[in-house]
């Protein structure tokens, strides 16, 4: 069982860390380096007779504000910086890729799932797409689209909330950008494989009559969604923005 | 107290004499200047490490990240060959400087 005391520093040390996190100019090294810094500090501080948070207190205060020591770690690590940067750009724009490619691919295998479901076998010609039907099927597709695109940003809004909990996985991730690029690259190469699939097979099994409906009405169905994901991407680009709002400089204000 | 444009043009001397007795970390390093100094070299602690990094990518220090002795990652920093002709080098000068200072003020004793 951890000692209750021990915890406290823990939290406290996490808490101290989150605040020089949120500057760009400290890598996830230099975080490191600086904990081992004020643990040491702490030890010889509690040694002389000091309590565990006055010790905390002490080490952090001598090690410097971090308006201080910011511009001084900002000169060594410009280069990593501005990599971080362009890797967290990159990062962005494949989540948001991997989140259309999902969508699309989710929702399109749920409707024509559903149509297969039904009785439209596209195989042996039932699926007889008349405006009717087709703007149905567009307008299902849209739900089915609207609706996973929905959950993806929900989870993603998840991560945003939970990034304060430090010990969270999702906050743990969020604080390794090689690991989190990573896997959103591989997981949208996954998607492309699907997408991939899925055109196989509807080259596979449709007829060329059948496929190029489909593909007319999907691209019906795309053209609304288009406007609907800008909406999106433009609403999540301004909930961002205010979330970190109360940051100026790299240093939190509280 | 010395001025804080002092103590940052010495810190790169101080830390390349002190690695010159062996490999250190940056808590060991601010311990050693205090106590060598009797805590008239007091550096904003956190300051000393974008200091180290930089000598590290002037190729003067050389870093390795290792198990301390309480179980935790601790960055060691140590010597290379390079760092020890710059200490060569800035002996020389800091010598320059105090032999220089210490000839002026043998002959104006009562200097004001």
């Amino acid at each position: 069982m951890e000692d209750p005391t021990s915890f406290e520093l823990n939290q406290a040390i996490r808490g101290w860390q989150d605040g020089l996190r949120h500057s760009p100019h400290f890598r996830e090294e230099d975080l490191t380096e600086l904990e081992t810094h004020v643990r040491d500090a702490v030890a010889t501080f509690q040694a002389k007779g000091l309590a565990e948070d006055e010790a905390f207190l002490l080490a952090t205060r001598r090690l410097g504000e971090a308006s201080r020591l910011e511009p001084e770690f900002a000169k060594v690590n410009r280069a990593e910086v501005w990599l971080n940067r362009l890797l967290w750009m990159l990062i962005g724009v494949q989540a948001w890729g991997l989140l259309r490619e999902l969508s699309g691919v989710l929702s399109r295998a749920v409707v024509v799932g559903g149509l297969w479901g039904l009785g439209f076998h596209v195989q042996s010609g039932q699926l007889r797409l008349d405006w009717g039907r087709g703007v149905l099927v567009a307008t299902f597709m849209s739900l089915a689209y609207l609706l996973v695109l929905a959950g993806l940003l929900g989870g993603c809004w998840r991560i945003i909330r939970k990034e304060r909990d430090a010990d969270h996985f999702l906050a743990r991730a969020l604080r390794r950008p090689v690991f989190l690029g990573v896997v959103v690259t591989f997981t949208l190469l996954v998607v492309y494989s699907l997408r991939g699939v899925e055109n196989f097979l509807f080259t596979r099994y449709c007829s060329m009559t059948e496929f190029a409906r489909l593909s007319f009405y999907q691209m019906v169905s795309g053209s609304l969604l288009t406007l609907a994901q800008t909406v999106a991407f433009v609403a999540l680009t301004i909930a961002l923005l205010r979330r970190f709002r109360g940051f100026h400089g790299g240093v939190v204000i509280r | 107290m010395l001025s804080r444009e002092l103590i940052a043009a010495s810190t790169v001397p101080l830390v390349l004499s002190i690695l010159q007795e062996g490999e250190s970390y940056g808590y060991a390093l601010i311990q050693r200047v205090q106590s060598l100094s009797g805590a008239k070299i007091v550096w904003t602690e956190g300051m000393l490490y974008p200091v180290l990094h930089w000598m590290e990518a002037q190729g003067l220090i050389k870093s390795e990240w290792r198990e301390s002795e309480t179980g935790r990652k601790r960055k060691y920093y140590r010597l290379r060959p390079k760092g020890n002709q710059t200490l060569v080098t800035e002996r020389e000068h800091w010598l320059t400087v105090h032999q220089t200072l210490i000839k002026l003020w043998k002959t104006q004793p009562h200097l004001n």
